[in-house]
């Protein structure tokens, strides 16, 4: 029960400490504080609350002596002469050494701090210099916000297509009639080709055409030629510095020749500096477009039916794209309108910021691989976990040695510090030990520069055009770092009573032991996470990469269609090629599987008797009569296209198991099906089902299987798969080149193995698994450091415990068996609160793939064995030290 | 929130003003001071005390001890003949700059 009496004697004997406050003056305010508190309970608080109030509003002694010091003092500023000054230089030295004496004394704790924030911080830089590499996508084009791209946003003859290419001529016709454009500029991609000046060696260059006006649009700084003339004839091009010197070496390369693919010379008119690499857009040699239209000059007034180019367009403000993006229907109605109402297809342009490209951007006919903005998202939680897991260490430590500072703390107290300045100095002190973990994050940084160049495949790079941004960062970590580890040390540190630190004998409070409990259990709750996170991402591609797809991807090779009018009859080349030894089957595909499908046609089917109400889509895949053997696909019903039946080619089609289900038949077998041959709707072909081919997978697991028909036929241009049994495929690989020249002459030989192709569509899961991982073994390295200090020092404080539980006969196994029970049962509380969140976050990613692997309770129980066990070592070790520690050592009384 | 300064300067002329009218204590002052500028001015205790101090050390209040109705000791505080002579001179100084303020502040044809 609330004595107010007492509280208000109690209150009154505090006040004995003021310098200015005699008797009178006390009688005084208690009256005063008598009448405020009357007149509070006449207002309905309570008196507890009442005297609270009353209290906090009195102030305390300082603040009464401060105020009377300012009512009588005749200087306009200055403080009471009892109070010690703000600030005092000559305490600086002090701390300073305090500092570094406490530092040195303690190694073990001062190096487990420094080498946790150091590996937490060289983490965080590594992951903030990443995330702001791919913040800066596109972003050093002057006036990057008024720079946008045409995109197709349509539906032709079934086939949803959203791609960033639009037809050659919309360029110049919008730059021409809209004056908002203020120029608009196109780049068309070639190929990576062999370039040459005179007789040195060809070097590979990924060469593009482009206009003048790439040099409006973009900045792309020129080093050597003019860049309103240099691509305005055929056959001139502009080198990148680092291809100017590979083929011309110290030589100045304008006005000299390159020879392109073996065939073309080009004009060098000009020469830029290199790409950085946070553009989208790549190229070593920019070709004048002139010299594409002078190949195929319909191309240049073809508006349906091409769409090769990217079209960039450079606006004068940014606020004209939606008003643009709105007069652009009329443009497709004009231009296209007529092919488009026979097509019946829906088609728009849209206008996509540049700075949008790289992260935001995942179409069909890319300009090249774009990253994920939830990458960016995934890996700027990873820092901050893996930075909140340093300072935790920090905190625990700096609590659990609170013991140790406490007669400093009451010392400082008692000749005259406040709490200000001691929260002052140890907040000092915290951000010094963060500044010292910051150089050592540096060098780790640049150490591990290499290592996350072949992780993640971005060179990152420090020089002076990034301490811009740098610095404020690396400012920022440190300020966050010191505060954030330091504050609850140094508030917890400057409540102590000197009172009773001072007293002989103080064991002092060895922190908050439920806050330290709470910190190491959120600390191994992140790397539990992570640890499940890194291994279901393994299962994943695991999964991926040897799943049953349907059909044999080892040991098959494909070649690129020939290209070009002149192109062999197929049969006269798969009859070459197989005569080659080593080689076991050629067949001709329309597609491969792995590559990308989305120009793969659709078709509109209708089966014999069918009833459904939709229409059917179903992918086409032409092929030849040797497809399905070649590449080891399965027939489950029916049989497979042969040459014995003559009728095949051109009418006998197999199915999908997916198709045929869709078709409803019981027996699909010599039933007819009607596909759309013509996309005004009028003219249907009938296909009779011959066979019934086992599910395959022609796409990354990412995507389901659609319902295909493969017909016996070859239409245009046809990849040659390479069935081949030898173990020389070096030797292989050159009779086939010699017999591809013999038989395509001039011909490119390019070429590419099926299972490898069809394993690079994982590659980006591969770089987030090995960087997760690698992030995750350090997010645990950082937490069980921690837990090493963190028993380290509680061992040492229980030492004469462990010494008469020793005298009485306790053995080594018991004392670690104390002392490391607590700590693995906070382990498996974080495991119990890691497996829902892991959970829920890996099911919500898994979800992104059509064939996914379940969830492994292997995985949960194994991510909890592994945190144990390495929690076990980390304390063990500490445990198994003090308890073979000889007990005399520590009962030996001083 | 008046400013620290305004407050500073106007605590001496409100305090004489109030014990114009009679003595008074503390507490009361307090609340005399908080109701009249409409809780503009809400002194602190710890600011109040010093200043009456002062100003009896100044000599221009004086304090007496009196055990009040409820049985309790108070200090009341009323005006000395020097305190009256100096509230008129505060109140003549802040009465010119009112009215500097005022003519300031008016609208522009009313001054002449």
């Amino acid at each position: 029960m609330f004595d107010l009496e007492a509280a208000i004697k109690k209150w009154r004997t505090g006040l004995a400490g003021s310098l200015t406050l005699d008797d009178g003056y006390k009688t005084e305010l208690e009256a005063h504080l008598r009448d405020k508190i009357a007149d509070l309970i006449g207002q309905g608080s309570n008196p507890e609350q009442a005297f609270r109030e009353a209290v906090a509003a009195m102030g305390g002694t300082e603040k009464i002596d401060a105020e009377f010091f300012k009512a009588t003092t005749t200087k306009r500023h200055g403080r009471p002469s009892w109070q010690p000054p703000r600030f005092m230089p000559a305490l600086l030295w002090n701390y300073v050494k305090i500092a570094l004496r406490k530092t040195r004394r303690q190694k073990g704790y001062s190096f487990i701090n420094i080498a946790g924030l150091a590996l937490g911080m060289a983490a965080c830089l590594l992951i903030i210099s990443y995330i702001h590499h791919e913040l800066s996508f596109d972003r050093f084009h002057r006036d990057a916000d008024r720079i946008f791209r045409v995109t197709i946003d349509a539906v032709l003859g079934g086939n949803p297509i959203n791609a960033p290419r639009s037809p050659a001529p919309l360029a110049p016709y919008l730059a021409a009639k809209y004056p908002e454009v203020r120029s608009a500029a196109r780049i068309l991609q070639w190929s990576v080709l062999p370039v040459r000046h005179a007789d040195k060696e060809a070097v590979p260059a990924n060469v593009v055409f482009g206009e003048p006006s790439v040099f409006d649009v973009f900045t792309f700084p020129l080093v050597r030629g003019d860049a309103r003339t240099a691509l305005a004839r055929p056959y001139t091009a502009i080198l990148s510095e680092s291809a100017a010197a590979l083929t011309f070496g110290t030589e100045n390369p304008v006005g000299k020749f390159l020879k392109v693919d073996e065939k073309y010379d080009f004009e060098i008119t000009g020469v830029m500096r290199d790409i950085p690499q946070n553009s989208h857009l790549q190229f070593d040699l920019l070709c004048s477009l002139e010299t594409y239209f002078s190949w195929s000059p319909a191309m240049r007034d073809l508006w349906f039916g091409n769409f090769k180019s990217y079209t960039y367009l450079r606006l004068t403000r940014p606020e004209a794209r939606k008003p643009l993006e709105a007069k652009l229907p009329a443009v497709v109605e004009e231009k296209m309108g007529k092919a488009l109402k026979a097509l019946k297809a829906n088609f728009r342009f849209r206008l996509q910021p540049l700075t949008d490209i790289h992260l935001r951007s995942k179409m069909q006919w890319e300009y090249g691989p774009n990253g994920d903005i939830l990458y960016v998202y995934i890996f700027a939680a990873i820092a901050v976990f893996i930075l909140a897991i340093a300072c935790m260490n920090f905190i625990n430590l700096a609590t659990a040695r609170a013991t140790r500072r406490g007669r400093e703390v009451g010392l400082r107290k008692v000749v005259g510090a406040r709490r200000g300045d001691l929260i002052g100095q140890f907040l000092g002190e915290s951000i010094i030990t963060s500044l010292a973990s910051l150089l050592v994050a540096w060098i780790l940084v640049r150490l591990a520069l290499p290592l996350f160049k072949s992780l993640s495949g971005i060179e990152l790079t420090f020089g002076l055009r990034e301490l811009a941004w740098l610095v404020p960062v690396v400012v920022g970590l440190v300020l966050v770092c010191g505060i954030a580890a330091g504050s609850y040390p140094a508030f917890y540190l400057s409540s102590f009573q000197p009172v009773k630190t001072l007293k002989p004998g103080w064991q002092g409070g060895s922190g908050n032991a439920r806050f330290r409990r709470l910190l190491v259990v959120s600390q191994f709750v992140f790397s539990i996470a992570m640890i499940i996170g890194t291994r279901t991402i393994a299962d994943q591609i695991r999964y991926m990469k040897n799943k049953d797809l349907g059909f044999q991807k080892d040991q098959v090779l494909a070649i690129q269609p020939a290209g070009g009018k002149d192109s062999p009859a197929p049969e006269r080349v798969k009859a070459q090629l197989k005569s080659i030894p080593g080689v076991a089957d050629v067949a001709a595909a329309e597609f491969v599987p792995g590559q990308d499908q989305s120009s793969q046609s659709i078709d509109i089917v209708i089966p014999e008797g069918y009833a459904g109400n939709s229409n059917l889509l179903f992918r086409r895949l032409f092929a030849d009569a040797d497809f399905v053997r070649t590449m080891g696909m399965t027939i489950v019903r029916g049989r497979d296209f042969s040459r014995d039946f003559p009728s095949d080619a051109g009418n006998a089609i197999l199915l999908n198991e997916e198709a045929a289900r869709k078709t409803g038949w019981a027996d699909p077998i010599g039933k007819t099906i009607k596909i759309l041959a013509d996309p005004k709707g009028d003219r249907y072909e009938t296909r009779t089902v011959v066979g019934v081919v086992k599910d395959f997978h022609f796409s990354s697991l990412r995507d389901v299987i659609e319902p295909i028909w493969i017909s016996n036929e070859l239409d245009g241009e046809s990849f040659y798969l390479v069935k081949f049994r030898t173990k020389d495929v070096a030797r292989l690989l050159a009779d086939l080149k010699n017999s591809w020249r013999a038989l395509v002459p001039g011909g490119r030989f390019d070429y590419f193995f099926v299972d490898e192709s069809f394993a690079a569509q994982y590659r980006s899961e591969e770089r987030l698994n090995r960087i997760f991982s690698s992030f995750s073994l350090l997010a645990v390295a950082i937490a069980c450091l921690g837990l090493f200090g963190l028993a380290s020092y509680l061992a040492e404080q229980r030492k004469k415990e462990i010494g008469v539980r020793k005298v009485l006969g306790s053995s080594v196994g018991q004392v670690i068996g104390l002392l490391s029970r607590e700590f693995l049962k906070l382990v498996g509380l974080a495991a119990l609160i890691a497996w829902p969140i892991a959970y829920f976050a890996m099911s919500t990613w898994l979800r992104g793939f059509a064939y996914r692997t379940g969830l492994s309770l292997w995985t949960f129980l194994g991510s909890a064995a592994a945190a144990l066990s390495i929690a076990f070592v980390a304390v063990g070790y500490q445990a198994y030290r003090a308890g073979s520690a000889n007990p005399m050592d520590s009962l030996k009384y001083e | 929130m008046v400013s620290k300064a305004l407050v500073a300067a106007s605590a001496k002329p409100i305090i004489l003003s109030l014990l114009l009218s009679g003595e008074n204590y503390g507490y009361r002052i307090l609340q005399r001071v908080k109701l009249v500028s409409g809780g503009v001015l809400d002194w602190s205790e710890a600011m109040l005390y010093p200043v009456l101090h002062r100003l009896e050390a100044d000599g221009f209040i004086r304090s007496k001890w009196r055990l009040s109705d409820e049985g309790r000791m108070r200090k009341y505080y009323f005006l000395t003949e020097a305190g009256i002579e100096e509230l008129a001179r505060e109140k003549a100084h802040w009465l010119s700059v009112h009215e500097a303020l005022a003519k300031l502040w008016a609208p522009a044809e009313d001054r002449s």
